[in-house]
C-alpha cells in the first residue's frame, strides 16, 4: 500500500469507463459473453434501456491494459461472440437432429 | 477440347451449389487477429481469415471460393447437392464420444502410502515405517480387484501406484493373481502397470513382470542434479537408482515395456535440452513434458506459485522444438501430451485421457481404490484428500457396492457439470472438441467444479498448446513429425 | 498376351442356344461325368471314343463329318484342363469364362449400368443381357473346387437384383472356399434392404469394391455422370459396414481427381475409417477414357505429391492401402511396398525400356492399352 509505486503510472488508466451499444447490434447474451471472457482484465457492469445495452467497464486491479486496448479486446469479443450466436441460431435445430441420430439405438456401425 | 459429348461437364454438376448452403454446427478460435481455426463437433478443424469466417457464417461462401470444397467435404456447410452430411455428423461424434460407453477402464490400486523419496511436490504424503497403517490388505485388494471387474469395460488396465508399490510387492502379486483367475471366466483385455520409483526392483520383481507382461512406468526428470533436487532420497542416490532400473527394465523385459515421466519444477525450467536429452541418453523414446499439480506437497511447499503460465508454455514450447528437431534428426521422440491433443485433431478417435476429456474422465475412465479402502474419482481427488478434502471420494470397498459407488452423488453431479459444452467460455470455444474439463483441479484451484476459465491455468495452458500445436502443423516439416506421433 | 473371346472357330452343332462347356482332356473320364464337358484334343480321329461329351474341341481342322465339334481358332490355343467357355455354334463364338491359369478371373455379369463414368473401361450398354448370368452360375458349378478368388464385374452386378443374389450363392455353395470380389458403384446398397440380403449370404470372404472419386459430391456425380450418385454410394457403404460386410475403396486417378486426392483420403480417413482396404488405381486407356483422353490424361509424375500425400494420410489413419497400374519408375522407392502387380495376365504387358530394368519382375507393367498413352518417364531402374 505504498504511496509511490511504478505501477500506480497506470492507476489513471485504470478508472472505469462506459460502452454503450445498440441492442439491435449486439444481444444482451453476445455481450455478457464478451465481458466474461475479459473477466482476468475487466469486471462490467451491465444494464439495458430500450433500445441499448450499457456497459459499465471497470479494469481489474491487476490490469496493465488502458482503456483504448480494453475497448478494442471488447469489440473483438463482441464480434467473435455475436458471429458464435449467428451460428447457433442457425444450427440449433441441425445439431439436435444430428445428436439424435448418434445416440439412436440403432447400430451405427460395427467396425 | 472436353469431354466427348456424350457427357455433360462438371458446372453441371455443380449449379446446384448456387442455390446457397446450410450451415452445420461448428464453433471457433482466434489464434490471431486475422487467424482463427473453426472446428465442427467432431474434431475437424479449418483455418480462416475472419472475412473468410465472416462469410462462411454469414451464408455467403461462394461454391467458388477456395475453402467452399473444403468446408464442404469436412462438414461445416451442406449443400443441396448432397444430404449425408447429417449421417456421417452422427456417425463421426459417436465414433468420439465411444469411450464413455467404455466406463471405466483404468483401475489405479494405491497399495501403499510408504516411499523411500522425500520429493518437495510429492502429492501425497510420506511414511516409511508403519507397514499396517499404509499398506493394502489382501481384504482390501480382493474386494476391490472384484469392484474392478464389475465396470462393463472390455479392456482392464490396473495400475499399481504408491506411496511406491514395490515396497508393498506381495500385494502385487496377489492382486494380479486374483484378477488373472476372474479373467477366466471375464475374458476381459487385461494389463498391469506399476508406476515405480525402481529402487526396489529386484531380479524377483523382474521376473514376475516379464511372466505377466507387466508395463513398468517411472519418473525421470532429468539429469542428475535436477533429479535428485527434485526427487531427493536420503542417501542421494535417487537418479542412479532410476537409470539402473530403466537399463534393467529395457534389457530384461524389451525396451517398450517402459516409459517415464518428467514434472516441472522451476529447477527444470532453465535445463530443457539437459531433461530432454536425459530421455535420448536413455535410449527412451516418449516423454511427458508435465507441469506441476496443484495437489499434495506442491501447494504447501508453493511449488506451484513458482513459474506461472506463460513461463510454463514457453518452456513446454522450446521443449516440442527441440524434441520436434531430434526426430527431424532422425531419433523418435513422442511428446505424450501432444501425442493425445494430435490424435484428437488428426483422428475420429478420442484417446481416453483423464484431463481431457468432456464429460472429465474421473470415475469414468479412471478410479482410484486407496490403501484403506477408499475409492476417488481420480488419482487427483485423492490427493486432494490427502489434504483433507473428501469432496471426490466415492466410497469404501469394505461398505458400499458397485452401484453405490458409481452412482454416487458425488460422482454423477460432477460428471454432469463437468460437461465443457455448457460449461461458460467452454461451450463457445472453438478448442473444445480437442480440450476437456478438469473438475477436481478447478475445485481444487477455485472452489468450484466448473471454474471461471477465464483465470484457470488448466484453460490457458490448453489454449497456448493447442494453439501451438496449429502452428506446428502449418510448417510441413514439423508436421511431419507430428503425424508420426498421432496415437 | 491373351484373347479371352473369339468368333473365328469353325463350329458344327445340333444346337443353336449357347453352351456351357468345361475343358477337359481326359478321354477316359466316366460316361457319367462327361455331361458339360469339352474334350479337348489335338485332332479330332475316333469318334467313338467321344461318346457322352457335349462337344469336341479340336486345336486342329480335320476334313470330318463329325457334330458337335468345335475347331479352335490359335488365339484360344491355349485352353487346357479345368477352363470354362461359352459356346455360341451359330455365330462361330467362343468366350473364355473362366481359366484355372489366370492371375484373377473376372466374371462378367451385365453390360447395363446405372452410372456412365467419364473413363469407365467397359462402356454400359443398356441391353437385355439376362442370359449371361445364368451362364455363369452355371459355368461357377463347373469351376473345380479350390479357386482362390472370383471377381465379378460388369457393368453394374446389382442391377441383376435376385440373380446377382443368386449369383453369390452359387459360388459359396459350389466353392465354399473362395473369396469373392465384387465390383459395385454401391449405390444399390443405399437401400438398406439390399445390405441386409447380401449380409444374409454369410460368405466367409466376400469385398464389395465401390469407387469413391471425390470428397464433394458435385465432383464425384460429375465424374459418375450421375446425379446423386455421391450420396447413394456413401450411404451404400454405410449399410454395408452396418452388416459387417468388407469394403474396399476403389479411386482412378485421373486429371478430374487428382487434384483433391489428400483432402479425399482425408474424408475416407474420418468418415469411413472403417473400410477394409483402399485401392489407387491408374487409368487404363480403353473405353471412355479414350474418347476423353484429353481431359483424363495425366502423366502420373504430376500427381505423385499427391499421391504420396494421400497414402500417408491413409497410413495415418490405419487403413490398408494399396497402388495398382502405376509403374515402379513412376512411383518414389517409399511407395513400392504399396504398389500391386494388379494388371489381369492378359491385358498386361511391358515395353522395350523395361528390358534392362532391375524391378521388372516387382513391377505391375503396362495395360496393352498403354500403346496409346502412357508416361513419358518410363525408364529402366538400375
Amino acid at each position: 500500500m505504498g504511496f509511490i509505486h511504478m505501477n500506480d503510472v497506470i492507476i489513471t488508466d485504470r478508472s472505469p469507463f462506459e460502452l454503450e451499444l445498440s441492442l439491435e447490434v449486439y444481444s444482451l447474451e453476445t455481450c455478457k459473453k464478451a465481458c466474461y471472457a475479459l473477466m482476468e482484465f475487466v469486471s462490467c457492469k451491465i444494464s439495458t434501456s430500450s433500445d441499448k445495452l450499457l456497459i459499465e467497464v471497470h479494469p481489474t486491479p491487476d490490469c496493465t491494459k488502458g482503456e483504448e486496448e480494453l475497448k478494442a479486446l471488447l469489440f473483438d469479443e463482441l464480434l467473435d461472440y455475436s458471429l458464435r450466436e449467428t451460428i447457433a441460431e442457425k444450427t440449433d435445430s441441425i445439431r439436435t437432429l444430428i445428436l439424435s441420430n448418434a445416440f439412436s439405438k440403432s447400430k451405427l456401425v460395427d467396425s | 477440347m472436353g469431354l466427348s459429348n456424350k457427357f455433360k461437364d462438371l458446372e453441371s454438376y455443380s449449379e446446384v451449389l448456387s442455390d446457397g448452403y446450410q450451415l452445420l454446427p461448428f464453433a471457433f478460435h482466434k489464434i490471431s487477429p486475422d487467424k482463427y481455426i473453426a472446428t465442427n463437433i467432431v474434431g475437424e478443424y479449418l483455418t480462416v481469415s475472419r472475412d473468410t469466417l465472416k462469410l462462411l457464417v454469414n451464408g455467403t461462401l461462394l461454391p467458388s471460393h477456395p475453402i467452399y470444397n473444403d468446408a464442404k467435404s469436412k462438414h461445416f456447410i451442406m449443400d443441396r447437392d448432397s444430404d449425408t452430411a447429417l449421417d456421417l455428423l452422427a456417425l463421426k461424434y459417436r465414433t468420439k464420444q465411444h469411450p464413455i460407453s467404455e466406463f471405466t477402464g483404468l483401475h489405479i490400486f494405491v497399495v501403499s502410502l510408504r516411499c523411500d523419496y522425500t520429493c518437495k511436490y510429492c502429492q501425497v504424503s510420506r511414511k516409511m515405517e508403519d507397514v499396517d497403517k499404509f499398506d493394502m490388505s489382501e481384504e482390501t485388494a480382493r474386494k476391490a480387484v472384484a469392484l474392478a471387474f464389475e465396470s462393463p469395460s472390455k479392456s482392464i488396465k490396473i495400475e499399481f501406484q504408491g506411496g511406491e508399490p514395490l515396497l508393498n510387492f506381495p500385494i502385487i502379486k496377489f492382486i494380479v493373481s486374483e484378477s488373472l483367475t476372474l479373467n477366466i471366466k471375464e475374458n476381459r483385455v487385461l494389463q498391469f502397470v506399476i508406476t515405480s520409483n525402481l529402487t526396489f526392483l529386484s531380479e524377483e520383481v523382474l521376473a514376475f513382470c516379464k511372466l505377466h507382461n507387466i508395463y513398468i512406468s517411472t519418473s525421470l526428470d532429468g539429469p542428475e542434479s535436477i533429479h535428485n533436487k527434485n526427487r531427493p532420497r536420503p542417501n542421494k542416490d535417487g537418479y542412479q537408482k532410476t537409470i539402473d532400473g530403466i537399463r534393467a527394465v529395457q534389457s530384461e523385459l524389451g525396451k517398450d515395456r517402459i516409459a517415464a515421466l518428467m514434472t516441472t519444477t522451476s529447477e527444470s525450467l532453465s535445463n530443457l535440452e539437459g531433461i530432454v536429452d536425459e530421455y535420448v541418453q536413455n535410449d527412451l523414446h516418449a516423454i511427458f513434458l508435465r507441469p506441476l499439480s496443484p495437489y499434495g506437497f506442491a501447494i504447501k511447499t508453493k511449488q506451484v506459485e513458482k513459474y506461472n503460465v506463460d513461463k510454463w508454455s514457453n518452456f513446454f514450447k522450446q521443449g516440442l522444438e527441440y524434441i520436434i528437431k531430434l526426430n527431424r534428426a532422425g531419433y523418435f521422440l513422442r511428446e505424450q501430451y501432444t501425442s493425445i491433443i494430435l490424435t484428437k485433431i488428426l483422428t475420429p478417435t478420442d484417446p481416453k485421457y483423464v484431463d481431457l476429456q468432456s464429460p472429465s474422465g474421473i470415475g469414468i475412465s479412471a478410479v482410484v481404490y486407496n490403501y484403506d479402502g477408499d475409492v476417488y474419482a481420480s488419482d487427483e481427488a485423492r490427493m486432494l484428500k490427502e489434504m483433507g478434502d473428501e469432496k471426490f471420494k466415492l466410497g469404501n470397498v469394505h461398505t458400499d457396492d458397485y452401484i453405490e459407488l458409481f452412482s454416487s452423488d458425488i460422482l454423477l453431479d460432477t460428471l454432469e457439470e463437468s460437461i465443457a459444452e455448457s460449461a461458460p467460455m467452454c461451450s463457445d470455444c472453438g478448442l473444445i472438441t480437442y480440450c476437456g474439463s478438469d473438475p477436481v483441479y478447478h475445485y481444487a484451484t477455485q472452489g468450484d467444479v466448473v471454474g471461471k476459465k477465464p483465470l484457470s491455468f488448466y484453460c490457458k495452458k490448453n489454449t497456448s498448446i493447442i494453439e501451438h500445436i496449429f502452428e506446428l502443423l502449418e510448417d510441413p516439416g514439423s508436421r511431419k513429425v507430428l503425424e508420426s506421433w498421432v496415437l | 498376351m491373351i484373347k479371352l473371346h473369339s468368333n473365328k472357330n469353325i463350329i458344327t452343332s445340333s444346337s443353336d442356344a449357347p453352351l456351357i462347356l468345361k475343358i477337359t482332356k481326359k478321354y477316359d473320364l466316366p460316361k457319367i461325368l462327361r455331361s458339360k464337358r469339352a474334350l479337348l484334343v489335338d485332332s479330332v480321329t475316333d469318334i467313338n471314343a467321344y461318346d457322352g461329351f457335349d462337344m469336341v474341341i479340336s486345336r486342329n481342322k480335320l476334313d470330318s463329318k463329325v457334330h458337335n465339334v468345335a475347331y479352335l481358332s490359335d488365339d484360344l490355343n491355349y485352353l487346357d484342363e479345368g477352363d470354362i467357355v461359352r459356346v455360341t455354334p451359330n455365330s462361330s463364338d467362343i468366350r473364355v469364362l473362366y481359366r484355372v491359369n489366370a492371375s484373377a478371373n473376372f466374371l462378367f455379369v451385365t453390360e447395363r449400368c446405372n452410372s456412365f463414368c467419364i473413363m469407365c473401361s467397359q462402356p454400359p450398354r443398356d441391353v437385355n443381357d439376362g442370359h449371361l448370368v445364368e451362364e455363369l452360375i452355371e459355368a461357377v458349378s463347373l469351376i473345380d473346387i479350390g479357386e482362390r478368388e472370383l471377381g465379378i464385374t460388369g457393368g453394374e452386378p446389382t442391377l441383376l437384383g435376385d440373380r446377382f443374389f443368386a449369383l453369390l450363392q452359387a459360388i459359396k455353395s459350389n466353392l465354399p472356399t473362395t473369396s469373392i470380389h465384387v465390383l459395385t458403384n454401391g449405390r444399390t446398397f443405399a437401400d438398406p434392404l439390399l445390405a441386409k440380403q447380401i449380409s444374409e449370404i454369410d460368405h466367409y470372404d466376400l469385398m464389395l469394391g465401390i469407387p469413391l472419386y471425390s470428397d464433394v459430391s458435385h465432383i464425384h456425380d460429375f465424374v459418375v455422370q450421375a446425379d446423386g450418385a455421391f450420396d447413394e454410394t456413401i450411404r451404400g457403404i454405410l449399410n454395408l459396414k452396418r452388416h459387417s460386410q468388407k469394403v474396399e475403396i476403389r479411386v482412378v486417378l485421373h486429371k478430374q481427381t487428382y487434384d483433391r486426392l489428400p483432402q479425399l483420403a482425408e474424408f475416407i480417413g474420418r468418415n469411413l475409417q472403417f473400410v477394409d482396404h483402399v485401392a489407387l488405381m491408374g487409368l487404363e486407356i480403353t473405353g471412355f477414357t479414350r474418347a476423353n483422353l484429353e481431359e483424363l490424361w495425366i502423366d502420373p509424375l504430376e500427381y505423385m505429391d499427391k499421391l504420396s500425400e494421400a497414402v500417408e494420410i491413409l497410413a495415418r489413419f490405419k487403413i490398408h492401402t494399396s497402388i495398382y497400374n502405376l509403374q515402379r519408375c513412376l512411383l518414389p522407392r517409399h511407395l513400392w511396398g504399396i504398389a500391386v502387380k494388379s494388371i489381369s495376365d492378359w491385358k498386361n504387358k511391358y515395353y522395350e525400356e523395361c528390358d534392362n530394368c532391375a524391378e521388372k519382375h516387382n513391377c505391375g507393367g503396362f495395360f496393352a492399352s498403354s500403346d496409346i498413352k502412357r508416361s513419358d518417364n518410363i525408364a529402366a531402374i538400375k
